[in-house]
């Protein structure tokens, strides 16, 4: 498409020096003879061709510099000669077409050296926020892991965040891109969470990178701990805290995202992400549904189940069958709470043959439809739903107000003696299955 | 009989010209009765934000839809969710009917940008992103992106109608 424009603009220019030609021989009373006209378009018009060819690739190379991927590179000092090739950039990036990755390092610099002289205003307030949180989270004796989770810990409950860049104007102002919007309001857009943590750990001196997808929609970070980078994306956490999306590899965080994998460093370690340290253990498959149960419970929302004996390719098959019909009763079930999806896959233990299966659960508290209700208006839903819906087997409202997933007996319901498992078949209150 | 050739001459161009000027132009629509009659096509709507070049910050507003040069437009509309839902309706009347498919374009590109957008922060509203609809009558590039979209299409063919043959309207 690039290349049709700039050939419509090379034929412009030929017909323009065509219509020069017209208006040449209109000014053969200027002296010039039919043959000197002739010669002189000619050498006009390989003239214009040279230059057009020149131009063509000279704009065609700079399009595809000056593309969204990202301006220019930056000489950064650590990239191998794969990332100096690519097009990618850390800063200067703008993404969701509005939201400007911004260097942090002027801030976290001037907190190292207590020399702040060289800060706008802004970037002064931005440092004293900063440092007021790093000195009321980080204490004396926390290991580099420590102190990036407890900034984790503030910024998933502390900053919430922007919806405001969702309408076709977006109402999220520029701040909600950079640490001061974010420290200072609490509110903030992906670019303003990825640069607000890479601040954070560039001040406790902890090597991070902001990081974006190729659609340049989305930003988050790459940490290093103990010489491995590791994926963090606070903004997907913000207001559960569940560590779902802290600390994955690659490989999971591909499940979700696409990135510059020239550019941005690899990340193959699970050492430090949050659900592989609390793997669960189980002998089979078949095991799957119960330890889900138990974590969704206990409101664990990402989980790694490891497996004492080595999984057939077949069972790996079948679990996936098995965890979508888990997620298909979730989605449907109405009394769950609305928005909650399941994220599954195998996945490789770094450094060894052997597979695990990951599963991450996306709940909304805010999506729950009964979250504003009061128990007598969820009453008088359970029974109209009821009434119309109980051949397909409804599960009692009541048992899940507030999105507490620990089910309540209701009139008329099954006691049941184990409240972490999965209804056996032939349920009496007469749920039909999936 | 040069004389003759040069009146003949004259007529012809000035004949041409009129009916250059008919396929060049034709009258538009007020912008702002067109999208009342598109709202209101739709009951389902979320709660809207509307924004047109009657705005003091037109060419700034136009640039969040469309990267046609605002030269080329006559008028715009631009209806969108509040919230940042799927729902939206706009409008491009381009100065010169030649402009209209480049307007189009514009259109779609700005209804894929959506669709990136909301896959990554709101992916259950991308199927009805992916079921917007982008056409062209005359002048006018339309984007609408509704669950009612066929009667917000059928108010904006009537509309345009009635103001290309108001005698029909009026039953003369």
């Amino acid at each position: 498409m690039m290349l049709g424009s700039r050939t419509l603009q090379r034929d412009k220019a030929i017909r323009s020096i065509s219509w020069g030609q017209n208006t040449g021989q209109k000014k053969k009373g200027d002296g010039m003879n039919g043959k000197d006209i002739i010669l002189g378009s000619l050498v006009g018009i390989l003239t214009i061709g040279v230059a057009g060819s020149v131009t063509l690739s000279a704009l065609t190379f700079s399009e595809i510099r000056s593309m969204k991927s990202g301006v220019g590179l930056e000489s950064g000092t650590e990239q191998d000669l794969a990332a100096e090739d690519s097009l990618t950039s850390e800063d200067n990036v703008l993404i969701a077409e509005n939201y400007k990755i911004e260097s942090t390092l002027p801030i976290s610099d001037a907190y190292k050296s207590g020399d702040s002289s060289k800060l706008s205003d802004k970037e002064k307030e931005t440092l004293e926020l900063a440092s007021k949180v790093l000195g009321e989270i980080i204490t004396d004796g926390m290991g580099d892991y420590e102190k990036e989770r407890a900034v984790y810990d503030w910024m998933a409950k502390e900053i919430s965040t922007d919806s405001g860049i969702l309408p076709v104007i977006p109402t999220s102002s520029q701040e909600g891109a950079s640490p001061y919007g974010a420290l200072k309001y609490h509110n903030a857009v992906c670019v303003g969470y990825a640069t607000t943590f890479r601040l954070f750990m560039q001040m406790l001196d902890i090597e991070c990178k902001v990081i974006h997808n190729k659609d340049m929609y989305h930003s988050w970070d790459l940490v290093k701990l103990d010489g491995h980078w590791y994926h963090v994306d606070v903004y997907s956490d913000a207001g559960v805290g569940n560590y779902a999306n802290f600390n994955s590899n690659d490989y999971i965080q591909s499940m979700q995202q696409e990135w510059d994998k020239d550019y941005f460093p690899a990340s193959d370690s699970l050492e430090y992400n949050y659900a592989y340290q609390n793997r669960k253990s189980a002998k089979s498959i078949y095991d799957i549904p119960k330890i889900l149960r138990k974590a969704l419970n206990d409101k664990n929302s990402s989980l790694v189940i490891e497996f004492e004996n080595t999984i057939a390719e077949a069972d790996m098959e079948k679990a996936a069958t098995l965890v979508s019909y888990i997620d298909n009763l979730l989605m449907s079930n109405e009394s769950q709470t609305l928005g909650m999806l399941l994220n599954y896959n195998w996945i490789q233990e770094p450094g060894t043959d052997r597979y695990m299966y990951w599963i991450t659960t996306s709940v909304n508290p805010a999506a729950n439809p009964q979250a504003d209700l009061s128990q007598e208006e969820i009453d008088k839903m359970q029974k109209a739903i009821a009434d119309s819906f109980e051949d397909i087997g409804y599960v009692d409202l009541n048992g899940y107000v507030g999105g507490d997933l620990q089910p309540k007996e209701a009139a008329g319901a099954v006691p049941k003696e184990d409240a972490g498992v999965v209804p056996e078949e032939g349920d009496k209150a007469g749920n039909a299955k999936n | 009989m040069r004389k003759i050739r040069i009146w003949f001459l004259l007529a012809a161009m000035m004949l041409c010209s009129c009916g250059a000027d008919d396929e060049k132009r034709m009258e538009t629509v007020s912008m702002y009765d067109l999208r009342e009659v598109m709202l209101a096509a739709d009951p389902d709507l979320p709660d809207m934000i509307s924004v047109s070049d009657a705005d003091d910050d037109a060419q700034n507003l136009f640039s969040y839809l469309s990267d046609l040069d605002y030269e080329k437009v006559e008028h715009f509309l631009l209806s969108y969710s509040a919230e940042g839902k799927a729902d939206e309706i706009a409008v491009i009347t381009v100065k010169d009917p030649e402009d209209v498919n480049e307007a189009k374009s514009s259109l779609q590109d700005h209804l894929d940008s959506r669709i990136k957008l909301l896959k990554e922060y709101e992916p259950k509203e991308v199927h009805r992103l992916e079921k917007g609809r982008i056409y062209t009558r005359n002048q006018y590039a339309v984007l609408i992106v509704s669950d009612n979209l066929d009667n917000v299409k059928t108010e904006f063919d009537k509309f345009l109608e009635a103001s290309e043959h108001p005698q029909k309207v009026h039953g003369q």
